[in-house]
């Protein structure tokens, strides 16, 4: 996998589980002959196409509080009750996909990081796909090509307003990498990234944003032709701005992780897996 | 490249702090805005700390450290609003460290106090070298500048020059006739030259008019180069004390919004406060990695430190300015009253912004540099 001979994937996000992950439902439920069998459906998984294995995030427990109930699995994409679905996006490519689990069977060394200990395992995970589209995806804003594009064009190179976003998102993009040093740093020394790098993922998906946008005001329709880089952009990064947690969710747990400030009020802690749904049908209904 | 600060940074860092804390700065930034007279001038602790001989190469008896490390005391500095003269200084040592000019010995021992007299390097949009205008957006001329052999003599306004009031020795930059820009020293008490102190809205920042009316100088040996490089670690500092004074912002307001209770709840409980605080942290942490880039840049890639310098400054600008306004929304009320801390934050803010050049100049900078290193 390190050489890149081998993709993987993860296996994390649900249609009812996303900025609040800890709700997955997909279930694994142990063999009395040994193993595991897996049923439910993950979403929004780049990758499980060319992918030979996953990571996968199921419950084990639903009689215990949420967090605690689930295990990381190591799934081989292959096996039997394992489908995969390209999920087309706005550009309409499908760049993600949804997989469906029909009674696969897991062997009972597909456990990751034992079992019940899922959240945990997830977290790490999760750190480093946001330190990796913070800081690993520098050419996501294409400012090389935006450069170009803006001076090629006299009246863009002398224009205020241009100037004016290309150095505010020149900013940014440079801070990002910059940034990325300082943690980089920090991983050779050992350290785990910290909950810090969602804030390089605000910056660097707000900031490729802008410079689509940049780059295409100064393109104008052309830059929205079918085959246009720009356009292709524009049509890949909204979707980006939930990838690795939401700019809310990652604000959240900035503030109460880095900062320290008290945590929002939650109404399920504690609650049994398996009562959350009649609470929340009871919340709705009210 | 390794970008964590070493023992030695760490210790810089710890004893800069040290020094500061015993002058309880903040009291005195209060003191000063009902008597600007009430600032204490904290040269001697400057001095004290050897921080005038801090970018003076060992060769000349300074300590022959780096921009990184001087933009760690900028920060220390900014941190506690202390008007220690460092954007004056710094920038006024490397030229006469540059040029190997005489009296920098007495200039690290604290004998002699310089300060730089800044002149905005041109650039694709202005092709001259210019100053502050004394108001609007035309930027004045620099000084005109007549040369006979190591002599120049200096005619022209620099208007808000930070730390002019007590300096003794004047680094400035004049042009020629033919547009050649020259660095001169000249004595602050020579015939022709005039020091007015000004105050404008923040009485933690020092600043002068300065005046040359046929005032005579030593010319000093540098370049085109080393004269933007001064001009560019002066941003530098500007943008390492405004990411200090946005540090403070942030931890008070935190502290604030853990104490602050509404509706049953602390007050950081709720997103919209917690997200607005997270959006300082986010902007300060940019404007640091690029302090960092700034301060690694002039030594180890020197043709980036303009494009560093100025990134720096168009976001520690922009973060200070967030963070001291966000300051004053966390605390309410009470935040906008003149009893508060919040205010000397904002004015500190609101003046830094727009001294040399201003944080939007510092912005089209980054794209000048960008456009003139893209592939054509």
């Amino acid at each position: 996998m390190l050489h890149g001979d081998e993709v993987w994937c993860q296996m994390f996000s649900e249609p009812g589980a996303g900025s609040d992950l800890a709700a997955v439902q997909t279930r694994a439920r142990e063999n009395v002959e040994g193993g595991w069998t897996l049923n439910g459906q993950k979403v929004w998984t780049t990758n499980a196409q060319f992918a030979a294995h996953g990571l996968l995030l199921a419950r084990t427990d639903a009689d215990v509080p949420k967090h605690k109930g689930m295990t990381m699995f190591i799934v081989p994409m292959d096996a039997e009750g394992v489908t995969v679905r390209g999920l087309r996006q706005i550009s309409g490519e499908a760049e993600f996909n949804e997989v469906f689990f029909d009674d696969a069977q897991l062997a009972a060394d597909a456990v990751v990081g034992g079992v019940g200990n899922g959240w945990g395992t997830a977290l790490t995970v999760l750190m480093y796909e946001r330190l990796t589209i913070g800081f690993g995806s520098g050419g996501l804003g294409s400012p090389a090509r935006l450069a170009e594009t803006i001076r090629a064009d006299a009246q863009a190179c002398g224009d205020a307003e241009v100037r004016k976003r290309l150095g505010e998102v020149i900013t940014d993009l440079l801070a990002v990498r910059f940034n990325g040093y300082r943690a980089l740093t920090a991983l050779a020394r050992g350290q785990i990234p910290g909950p810090e790098a969602g804030l390089a993922k605000v910056t660097m998906v707000n900031a490729a944003i802008a410079a689509t946008d940049l780059g295409a005001d100064v393109v104008g329709p052309d830059a929205l032709a079918a085959d246009s880089d720009w356009s292709y952009l524009i049509s890949f990064l909204p979707g980006l701005k939930s990838a690795g947690g939401t700019e809310a969710i990652l604000r959240n747990m900035i503030g109460e992780r880095v900062l320290r400030l008290p945590p929002e009020p939650r109404l399920d802690k504690g609650v049994p897996f398996s009562e959350l749904r009649a609470m929340e049908r009871e919340g709705a209904a009210k | 490249m390794n970008f964590a600060l070493s023992d030695e940074q760490i210790l810089l860092r710890e004893s800069a702090r040290g020094s500061l804390s015993r002058h309880h700065t903040i009291a005195a930034a209060r003191a000063a805005l009902e008597t600007p007279d009430a600032l204490p001038d904290l040269w001697p602790v400057a001095c004290e700390a050897g921080w005038p001989g801090l970018l003076v190469s060992e060769e000349h008896g300074g300590a022959g450290l780096g921009a990184f490390d001087a933009l760690l005391v900028a920060e220390e500095c900014g941190r506690v609003l202390a008007s220690v003269p460092l954007i004056g200084l710094i920038p006024a040592t490397a030229l006469l460290d540059a040029a190997g000019h005489e009296a920098l010995e007495a200039v690290g021992a604290g004998e002699l106090r310089p300060v730089y007299v800044p002149a905005r390097p041109p650039g694709d949009t202005e092709a001259r070298w210019t100053v502050e205008a004394a108001q609007g957006l035309r930027r004045a001329d620099a000084p005109r500048a007549s040369v006979e052999g190591d002599t120049v003599t200096l005619t022209g306004t620099v208007p808000f020059v930070p730390d002019a009031p007590g300096a003794q020795l004047l680094v400035a930059v004049g042009v020629t006739a033919d547009g050649e820009p020259v660095a001169v020293a000249i004595d602050a008490s020579a015939d022709g030259v005039a020091v007015e102190s000004v105050f404008r809205y923040d009485a933690t920042r020092a600043l002068g008019q300065v005046s040359f009316s046929g005032a005579t100088g030593r010319r000093l040996e540098v370049g085109a180069g080393e004269l933007a490089d001064a001009w560019y670690l002066a941003h530098a500092l500007i943008a390492a004390e405004s990411i200090g004074a946005a540090q403070t912002c942030l931890d008070m307001s935190v502290a604030y919004a853990k104490e602050r209770f509404t509706f049953g709840r602390a007050i950081g409980s709720y997103q919209s406060v917690k997200h607005e605080l997270t959006e300082v942290l986010r902007r300060m942490e940019n404007a640091r990695g690029l302090q960092y880039y700034a301060g690694w840049a002039r030594g180890a890639a020197p043709e980036e430190f303009p494009l560093a310098a100025s990134a720096a400054r168009s976001a520690a600008g922009a973060a200070l300015d967030f963070a001291a306004r966000a300051m004053i929304n966390v605390h309410g009320g009470i935040g906008a009253t003149w009893e508060h801390d919040a205010p000397l934050f904002f004015r500190r803010s609101q003046l830094s912004r727009r001294l040399l050049a201003g944080t939007h100049d510092a912005t089209d900078r980054v794209a000048e540099r960008t456009l003139a290193t893209a592939a054509a």
